[in-house]
């Protein structure tokens, strides 16, 4: 069997779509509060998933809140009708009043975004109210088990603050006590550009030093193998991205352990207005959009995203790819010695 | 009884070995940094070199340990090291 190019459209089998920028939470660090506030329309989503004919796995969620579009519900029975794992992250807010349009949605998972388990930190951080969540989460895995369903798989998505490093070990216990079941992701406040420019100078203080970064991750990756905590039964695409920390070529672990982007290799993030980009990290699309999904066609966007593929494997960073530790990790690559040529 | 100086050469080695730098064990100061001013590892390259610690010298660290001030230098985590090997129990 010939082997799929970049820009064959059946390349494309995890696509990330944002379908809103509204939500009814306040995060300080959401960059999402600072763009225009719209939905994406269906013709948009339904143009996107018509695109690629060899998605698996659609994320339906960017920087608002996924359950405050119209039409989510009608958007996650698209993707069931044609056999796509579907899956979002939600701040929780609504699950209490959707439990049963969840359960017949087909979503495999639903997690649910968190920095802290103190109530009071929470509102801090959130602008909402960490017992509304819990409370909905019980309901909907309650609900669930009446039904006999094992799906959505229920889990966290924990957002880590320098303040709240020390929340590691009561979110575990919190996920624990709900008796959730969708394992927990762990990212770090980011630091990117799209994202810190719009911060206070109290939230980028929150930002973690490289070093303390590193040590949370591996405390988080020991609470995630302890008896009783794991990773999601439902693969994520940030699970396998994580698990990539060797170079393949070189057999070493380090800065080169990545040797290609797995977003430019096999995936795609289409925003709100249709725009597709390499990743859900891109958000100036006047300059960075390959195209609009469903005006500008397929061929364009997936030529675009091969030349930005391209020129990363030589090792000059995209612009838009600036403060991406995949790209510096691919570009120290070029620069290592015994690492053969990218293939182009 | 291992010293920290038996552990410092072979953390060094452990690193030429096993993660992506260019410095041969000789090269590496006693007080490089693991991160971009000395050995320049990122945050990922970190989490594996804790782990092949972990793996190499038999030692686990906890909570108390993964901080940062344990991490500062070559030399800092290789005393770190030593002192764990000292205080475990004879096999």
């Amino acid at each position: 069997m010939t082997p799929l190019t970049p820009v064959d459209p059946a390349s494309v089998t995890f696509l990330q779509v944002e379908p809103t920028t509204r939500c009814n939470f306040t995060c300080g660090f959401c960059c999402g509060r600072h763009m225009d506030q719209s939905d994406q329309s269906w013709d948009d989503f339904q143009a996107a998933l018509d695109a690629f004919p060899n998605l698996q796995h659609v994320e339906i969620q960017g920087e608002g809140e996924p359950l405050m579009h119209p039409q989510f519900f009608r958007m996650t029975a698209l993707a069931r009708e044609r056999g796509i794992k579907a899956s979002t992250i939600t701040n929780g807010s609504l699950i209490g009043r959707q439990i049963e349009r969840i359960l017949d949605s087909g979503l495999a998972s639903v997690m649910v975004s968190i920095e802290s388990a103190v109530a009071e930190d929470f509102t801090l951080i959130r602008g909402g109210r960490l017992d509304d969540v819990t409370r909905g989460i019980g309901e909907l895995l309650r609900a669930r088990a009446a039904r006999g369903q094992a799906t959505p798989t229920v889990g966290f998505a924990m957002t880590v603050l320098r303040h709240t490093q020390d929340q590691l070990t009561p979110i575990f216990e919190l996920y624990e006590r709900l008796g959730m079941d969708g394992g927990i992701l762990c990212h770090m406040l980011s630091d990117m550009t799209p994202y810190a420019q719009h911060y206070t100078d109290a939230m980028r203080s929150e930002v973690l030093p490289e070093l303390n970064q590193s040590l949370m991750w591996t405390r988080y990756a020991r609470n995630v193998k302890r008896p009783g905590y794991h990773e999601s039964p439902i693969r994520h695409f940030w699970n396998d991205l994580m698990s990539t920390a060797r170079n393949e070529q070189t057999g070493k672990a380090g800065v080169s352990a990545f040797t290609s982007c797995p977003w430019l290799d096999r995936s795609l993030f289409v925003n709100r207005h249709g725009l597709a980009t390499a990743c859900p990290n891109i958000k100036d699309t006047t300059r960075f959009a390959f195209g609009h999904v469903r005006t500008d066609g397929v061929e364009r966007i997936l030529v675009a995203r091969d030349g930005m593929r391209r020129q990363l494997a030589t090792g000059a960073i995209p612009d838009a790819c600036r403060g991406c530790f995949i790209a510096d990790s691919i570009a120290h690559s070029t620069r290592t010695p015994d690492r053969s040529p990218a293939e182009l | 009884m291992t010293t920290a100086a038996d552990v410092m050469s072979r953390l060094k080695s452990l690193i030429v070995d096993e993660m992506d730098v260019k410095p041969a064990p000789g090269e590496i100061a006693d007080t490089a940094s693991f991160f971009e001013d000395g050995l320049g590892l990122d945050s990922i390259a970190i989490v594996e070199l804790i782990a092949l610690v972990e793996e190499h010298f038999g030692v686990q660290f906890s909570d108390e340990d993964l901080v940062p001030s344990s991490f500062r230098t070559v030399q800092i985590l290789s005393q770190v090291i030593a002192d764990k090997l000292a205080a475990a129990p004879p096999a």
